[in-house]
């Protein structure tokens, strides 16, 4: 019996040998790529010295994480990050899907064209993003103050003066550049599903909403709850760009604008230090690391199905 | 027509000796002392010049053993990346080089943009380079991370660096020191700055028939004025030109327009009377400020900035140039009315409003630096060496090979060679304020020949020199306040700067803002730090 | 009565789309107005629709300055292709791997590719393993590996459609056919992941067509070797070191006076962008059908 159960799994595990030949190239890539330079997060703990090398520059402890802590902007910083991250999540994510959802019903041939348009704007860097943004929002020559607000007679605004506006910009700006992207991924999840179900659902005299609402919606959570798993990972980064060069750093608006990156990019930009750097980072991702076990941990109680690991 | 060349180049060569030599102290002294000296240190002088000889000798019979050259890699950085013809001027570099020093030299040239991280990873990574400007690097930065060579170890400077001693003052010089250890050499340059320039257009003063020559000359033969002159013709102009902005302002009212030292590289904590103290203030606290805070503000309530000024991040000399704006300021030299006329793309009128001042870090901003994982010191610095006293090296590094880049006029100036220009130039770095000694070669066309000599002179004569020239401060222990004062600053000072809040009000909130980040705990260390400098070096 | 409801649909969808493709068009037609306005201009009067002054500089200054753009398209797409082709063909494959819920150390495996996701060691010992040890530097393959080979989330979103839309009936029947594993992935399992292949090409594809940082880390001698995205960023980066610290950097300005700093940027987005655009629903039809057709040779 023993021997038996043990030719069996033997047996089993010899049909496991191709998948894992097919796993090999990309495993054996992950591991130079990210898992060889790994050890190079000790940095954070370090004095870096270039005589001593990485691993052997002398241990300082905690200490290149202090300016990230140590400062009244602290929980300014950390609260726009993870707010805006929120924020974006829950705005993108629904207009994502909304867009896939009408892309993938269309029958005209059009379609393909709006999507290479809406995939545009990602296609563009942030720091020409910047330069279009100041375009419409200039105070002198922007088109908003000149071609919009003037012919109603209403008075110009100093948009990078006023903080009121920039949660919206932001997060306009975001959901602009990113759901064509973002909308390609649901896209392909919707094209997958099996459209025999839509046909009977059809026959059975359901309305076009209500085959969005009750199959491809419920269809789409698995993606749905990866994707929001994988954004909660991010949640302590913040795309620098967006807030750095979008609102041109403008002081007046950094109650608003101000996050973990920004801020530690106006210091570390000078000082060139790369242990703080790696500090940061780590921070940043340890933070959403526990986050996302702790997310993970929950969905799994709910569904093992839709956990990540 | 060679012959001509060779002459030309001894004679340039021994004028930027000369040149170098008034720079110095006191030349004449220093012969009385080579005339009176023991015959025990003629012996030692001479076996100086044996131990580079003979270090030249031992790699050239190495060269001949193994057939193959030993190489030294220098980096720098140029404006649009490796020029094409550098493969070629590596090449007539590395032939000239085995020559007399016994072995091939190579420029490697990063963009710009590229340069302060690929030299980071590079030095970090132990590739070869082994020369390299600290430019964008950062001169403090790259001691901190321990990318640098201690010059002296084992007498190496006095050994094979004679010639650098002879460029350089010594007082320059020991401003790169850092701690006591010499880690890098100051490009020969212009230390000193003519602060608050005043640069408006000709075609301008002409509209409003300003007349220039009623106003006294300046040192630099600029004409000499005062705020109340530059203030009264920026309200002509904005009579006469009422959609033109009258000036483009930038972040700059410290930096050139004032002599405040920004000691250790930062407003934050500063020496408001350099010359004369060592004490550490606060200058958004002081009159020098709100001088200037004052003078925006006016500037901005009378209409003469734009309303985009805080966020269009153009630079000022582009903006002149596109026709919308009229004036800028900038700090200038011997030579800038034909720089700035360039850049504006129009005749600029210079007004020197401001006096000479060289502040601490003048010198020590970006020297020239030694990897300290280079193979072979010794020949690393005597590269170092030939760079400042060689005029064949120089010339190619800063100019390429004659002929195909680059042909002498016939009064001895360089202009490019024929059938190449700006856009078609296979080598032309235009960074010749970062190479080690651009005056031991040929100047180009449009330049005086002798514009070593008056920027050395310009240096010697500049009459505000800061006490702490040369002190530099590791502020990394102070890297949570620089952030938190960074931030603070960002936040609060350009619209001061730029005239967008009543000065009253918007310095108060900054100087809060600046002190709530710890500025006076920041302070204290750079007065701490400075005080044992000063100690160290006697001076009070 | 349901074909009305239909068009109501197809006629609300249209409205909501071409909403949407003005917001993303219209910012376009500016930057490429901008490319192609006077640089005196657009600094003196801003951004516009209708220029005062045209001018077809920016693109002169590109075309002139450094490296052939052609050649660097060349490069692009080289790079673009078989960047594509690699990427995609290791991510399937590991992602179908994974997608086996009995797959031994299953679980571990996926936490190693979502461990990668948050955790890097740094560009500095990324940098020493990819030149010390590999000796990539100043090759072609400094433009190709590091960093866009693969990466973990499209292996998990790969993996999520295996998971979710591959029927294991399907599997199960061509198991019992015979079928061995390698066969079974790539006659049947590819040619029902379509989507998801097409998806995730188009990521990998612009990824590799936008990157620049391995150009700019590892081609310090080979310029020959940049991309477009290269040239471009240097360019770019050049003109924005130039221009911000004209002030500051002594003579600095001196390399801008030739530049047209603003137009140039414009132009450089659009050189860098437009042939993707023009080319993209072109390359999405033949790719979709290069994956069908592979997938019923394998």
């Amino acid at each position: 019996m023993a021997s038996g159960k043990t030719k069996t799994k033997k047996k089993n595990f010899k049909r496991y040998i191709p998948l894992y030949v097919m796993a090999f190239p990309g495993l054996l890539y992950l591991f130079i790529n990210n898992y060889l330079p790994l050890p190079g997060l000790v940095l954070a703990f370090k004095k870096f010295n270039a005589k001593k090398g990485i691993y052997g520059s002398p241990f300082v402890g905690f200490k290149n994480f202090k300016y990230l802590f140590a400062t009244k902007d602290a929980f300014v910083i950390t609260r726009n990050t993870i707010l805006y991250n929120l924020v974006f999540i829950i705005v993108n994510t629904i207009l994502a899907i909304f867009v896939a959802i009408l892309l993938a019903e269309m029958t005209s041939r059009i379609k393909k064209a709006y999507q290479s348009f809406i995939l545009l704007p990602y296609m563009i860097s942030m720091v020409i993003v910047s330069y279009l943004v100041f375009g419409f929002l200039s105070t002198e020559n922007g088109f908003i103050n000149n071609s919009i607000l003037k012919p109603m007679g209403l008075d110009p605004i100093s948009w990078y003066m006023e903080k009121k506006y920039w949660p919206f910009i932001l997060v306009f700006v975001s959901a602009w550049k990113g759901v064509g992207y973002n909308c390609v991924i649901y896209l392909a999840s919707i094209l997958g599903i099996d459209r025999s179900i839509y046909e009977s659902a059809a026959i059975d005299g359901a309305s076009k909403w209500q085959q969005i609402f009750k199959i491809t919606i419920p269809l789409l959570k698995p993606t749905i709850v990866m994707l929001t798993l994988l954004a909660v990972g991010r949640i302590f980064y913040s795309d620098f760009g967006l807030f750095y060069q979008v609102p041109q750093n403008q002081g007046a608006l950094f109650s608003v604008t101000n996050t973990i990156d920004t801020y530690v990019y106006r210091g570390l930009l000078e000082l060139g230090d790369m242990s703080m750097s790696s500090a940061a980072g780590l921070y940043q991702s340890l933070v959403g690391f526990i986050l996302v076990l702790g997310s993970n941990l929950v969905v799994k109680k709910i569904d093992p199905e839709y956990a990540l690991f | 027509m060679k012959k001509k060349i060779a002459s030309l180049l001894l004679s340039m060569t021994t004028m930027a000796m000369v040149l170098t030599g008034c720079g110095s102290s006191a030349p004449s002294s220093d012969q009385g002392a080579t005339a009176t000296i023991k015959d025990g240190e003629v012996a030692t002088a001479a076996s100086v010049s044996d131990k580079a000889a003979q270090a030249i000798a031992d790699r050239k019979a190495e060269a001949e053993k193994s057939g193959k050259y030993e190489k030294v890699v220098i980096a720098f950085f140029d404006w649009t990346g490796r020029p094409a013809g550098l493969d070629r001027v590596n090449e007539a570099l590395s032939a000239y080089t085995e020559e007399t020093l016994g072995l091939d030299v190579e420029l490697m040239i990063i963009d710009s943009a590229a340069y302060g991280d690929d030299m980071k990873l590079m030095l970090s990574s132990g590739e070869q380079v082994d020369l390299f400007s600290t430019c964008i690097l950062g001169y403090n930065p790259s001691i901190n991370n321990g990318y640098v060579l201690d010059l002296e170890e084992n007498g190496m400077f006095d050994d094979y660096c004679g010639g650098i001693k002879e460029k350089i003052r010594a007082d320059y010089l020991d401003a790169c020191r850092v701690g006591g250890v010499l880690y890098g050499t100051p490009p020969i340059k212009d230390y000193a700055i003519e602060t608050c320039a005043v640069c408006v257009g000709q075609e301008y003063l002409d509209a409003i028939g300003y007349d220039v020559s009623k106003l006294p000359t300046s040192d630099l033969g600029y004409p000499r004025a005062t705020w109340d002159d530059i203030n009264d013709i920026y309200a002509q102009l904005h009579e006469k030109f009422p959609d033109k902005y009258v000036m483009a302002i930038q972040d700059n009212e410290l930096t050139q327009g004032s002599s405040v030292d920004n000691i250790a590289g930062d407003y934050f904590g500063t020496l408001l009377d350099p010359q004369n103290s060592l004490k550490i203030e606060d200058v958004y606290e002081s009159d020098i400020f709100k001088e200037w805070a004052q003078r925006a503000y006016e500037w901005n309530q009378a209409g003469y900035l734009s309303q985009d000024a805080l966020t269009d991040t153009t630079g000022a000399s582009a903006k002149v140039k596109s026709g919308s704006y009229m004036a800028m300021m900038a700090c200038c030299k011997p030579g800038y009315k034909t720089q700035i006329s360039g850049e504006c793309g129009r005749d600029m009128v210079v007004f020197d409003v401001g006096e000479s001042f060289m502040s601490s870090s003048s010198v020590s901003s970006f020297p020239w630096c030694v990897n300290q994982n280079t193979e072979d010191p010794v020949a690393t610095l005597q590269v170092l060496n030939a760079l400042y006293t060689d005029s064949t090296i120089e010339t190619l590094m800063c100019w390429g090979q004659e002929g195909k880049d680059f042909k002498v006029n016939s009064d001895g100036t360089i202009t490019y060679a024929d059938g190449v220009d700006a856009n078609n130039s296979e080598y032309y770095p235009n960074v010749l304020w970062l190479m080690p000694n651009p005056y031991v070669t040929y100047v180009w066309q449009g330049d005086p020949l002798d514009l070593g000599q008056q920027i050395a002179d310009f240096n010697d004569n500049c009459t505000c020199k800061s006490k702490a020239l040369g002190f530099t401060w590791d502020n990394t222990d102070y890297a949570s306040e620089y952030t938190a004062l960074k931030n603070a600053y960002d936040e609060y000072g350009p619209k001061v700067v730029y005239g967008f809040v009543e000065p009253e009000q918007g310095i108060s909130e900054l100087v809060a803002a600046l002190k709530a980040a710890g500025l006076d705990d920041y302070m204290a260390g750079k007065q701490e730090a400075l005080d044992a400098w000063a100690a160290e070096n006697g001076i009070n | 009565m349901r074909t009305r409801e239909e068009r109501n649909f197809q006629i609300f969808a249209h409205i909501v789309m071409i909403i949407l493709s003005f917001f993303a068009v219209v910012p376009f037609v500016l930057l490429v107005i901008s490319s192609f306005t006077d640089n005196d201009t657009l600094i003196a009067n801003g951004y516009s629709f209708t220029p005062a002054k045209w001018s077809t500089y920016a693109y002169e200054y590109i075309f002139k300055t450094g490296n052939s753009v052609v050649h660097a398209y060349g490069i692009s797409i080289l790079l673009t292709i078989v960047g594509t082709v690699l990427a995609l063909s290791i991510t399937t494959m590991l992602a179908y791997a994974l997608s086996k819920p009995d797959l031994p150390f299953r679980s571990v495996l996926l936490f190693l590719v979502f461990f990668t996701l948050l955790f890097n060691g740094g560009l500095v010992p990324t940098y020493i393993v990819y030149t010390n040890m590999l000796n990539i530097k100043n090759s072609f393959w400094a433009l190709l590996v590091p960093g866009l080979l693969m990466n973990g989330f499209n292996v998990m979103l790969m993996k999520s459609y295996f998971c979710s839309s591959i029927p294991t009936e399907i599997l199960d029947a061509a198991y019992i056919d015979g079928a061995s594993e390698y066969k079974t992935f790539g006659s049947v399992v590819l040619p029902l992941s379509k989507p998801i292949v097409a998806t995730i090409g188009l990521f990998a594809g612009i990824a590799y067509w936008n990157d620049w940082m391995n150009g700019y880390i590892y081609l310090t001698k080979r310029t020959d070797l940049y991309s477009v995205q290269n040239l471009l960023n240097r360019m770019m980066q050049n003109i924005q070191y130039l221009s911000q610290n004209s002030a500051r950097v002594q003579d600095a300005g001196v390399g801008l006076a030739s530049i047209p700093s603003v137009s140039v940027r414009m132009a450089m987005a659009t050189v860098g962008v437009l042939p993707i655009l023009v080319s993209y629903p072109f390359i999405q039809g033949n790719f979709v059908k290069g994956i069908t057709l592979g997938g019923v040779k394998g």
